[in-house]
């Protein structure tokens, strides 16, 4: 579709120029003297003009009402967003900190060797240290899976273990020969154990 | 508003003033929808496409430099996001369902004119205006613009230019064409009883 008009269109052309009043005098008074000369062009005419006429009456709509409370419920919802956003975002953030950490203590309390044993995550043990008189021993060591602590060469060596109350009693009987007094668990609800063992190395 | 005032007002947008943005939108709201409702066909759509324009005018004050006008420029915006809206559709081979014949009935879109002095004035005057929403929709789009930009909004021969990129030559020439379809529309219109 071509944007220029064929060339019988070429008067018609004065039609809008005679409604935007874009004409000279002397062409205004050319072009109303055709048109009383030629009716056909004369209502062509009127009706383009009248046309015109009524899309200058018509003029803009009104708007809905609801339309500038929508905007700035939308702006306020993106300025909430743009502002706070790192705020709203952050528990998650901490959620998902939360959950890892929570993952890489349970593989370190069940999985890996070393760990104080799955006993760790059911309720905070109770502290229980003890000295031996005599030496601990690997094999009561390697029995109970007790970690070291600190290593005193050449005096003396501490090692740990989290227990729930039926293994601390075994490793208690286990270790009672290397003791001078008879070993107990202290009187408590608790039902895990943190066993503290120093013992001389010789 | 003044150029004066137009700068200073452009200022306190840019500046974030709350109150300066509702009267933006209150000033410009009824063009802008209308000049939407007109190219849509359809008020929901317009008042959606209204919404996103003035959104994105908030966005994007920053940017505007003041060369124009303020209008031209939200205009330019309001046009950008009707013609993507109807690519989109194209794109995507979707039909836009809904009634030419009552989306100006739908809700009271009432121009904002002079009052009709007499009932019989008030049906007659909504009778064109009807007419003449459903004759402006028969136009094709390029047609249509400079029809609703030039004879609806009243913009000025440099406005259109600057709005449209189109040459001033090329406007008057769609113009006067759509003006003359438009008169063989509503006259067709009128023998057909749809006017009266």
């Amino acid at each position: 579709m071509t944007d220029h008009p064929p060339e019988n269109m070429v008067s018609e052309e004065r039609f809008r120029a005679y409604v935007d009043d874009e004409l000279s005098p002397l062409e205004r008074e050319a072009f109303e003297g055709e048109l009383e000369t030629n009716p056909e062009m004369k209502e062509e005419f009127q009706l383009y003009r009248s046309t015109v006429e009524l899309l200058h009456r018509v003029g803009p709509l009104r708007a809905p009402d609801s339309l500038l409370p929508a905007i700035q419920k939308r702006l306020a919802g993106r300025h909430m967003r743009e502002n706070y956003g790192a705020t709203i975002r952050f528990p998650y953030e901490v959620l998902a900190f939360v959950v890892l950490l929570g993952c890489v203590f349970y593989l370190y309390a069940t999985q890996l060797p070393g760990g104080p044993g799955p006993i760790a995550l059911k309720a905070r043990p109770q502290l229980v240290e003890i000295e031996l008189t005599g030496p601990l021993g690997e094999d009561v060591e390697q029995q109970f899976g007790l970690q070291v602590l600190t290593t005193d060469r050449p005096f003396e060596r501490t090692v740990y273990g989290t227990f729930d109350r039926t293994a601390a009693q075994r490793l208690l009987i286990a270790l009672q020969p290397r003791s001078a007094t008879p070993l107990q668990l202290p009187e408590s609800k608790a039902t895990a154990f943190s066993m503290v063992l120093t013992s001389p190395l010789k | 508003m003044s150029r004066e005032e137009e700068k200073e007002f452009v200022e306190r947008l840019k500046a974030g003033d709350e109150k300066a943005f509702r009267e933006f939108v209150l000033q410009y709201q009824n063009r802008v929808f209308s000049y939407l409702f007109r190219m849509l066909g359809n008020p929901e759509e317009a008042e959606e496409v209204a919404q996103e324009v003035f959104i994105a005018a908030f966005r994007f004050i920053h940017g505007f430099r003041g060369e124009g006008s303020l209008y031209t420029w939200l205009l330019r915006i309001a046009s950008n996001m009707y013609k993507n809206r109807i690519r989109y559709y194209v794109r995507r081979k979707r039909s836009r369902e809904f009634s030419i014949d009552d989306s100006y009935e739908r809700a009271d879109y009432r121009p904002i004119g002079e009052r009709p002095d007499s009932p019989e004035a008030l049906v007659a005057g909504r009778q064109a205006e009807v007419a003449l929403h459903k004759a402006i929709a028969m136009l094709s789009d390029d047609f249509k613009e400079v029809l609703v930009l030039r004879d609806i909004d009243l913009l000025t021969y440099i406005d259109i230019q600057e709005l449209t990129g189109l040459a001033e030559g090329t406007i008057k020439s769609r113009l006067h064409r759509a003006r003359s379809q438009l008169a063989r529309i509503m006259q067709d219109m009128l023998e057909g009883g749809q006017l009266s």
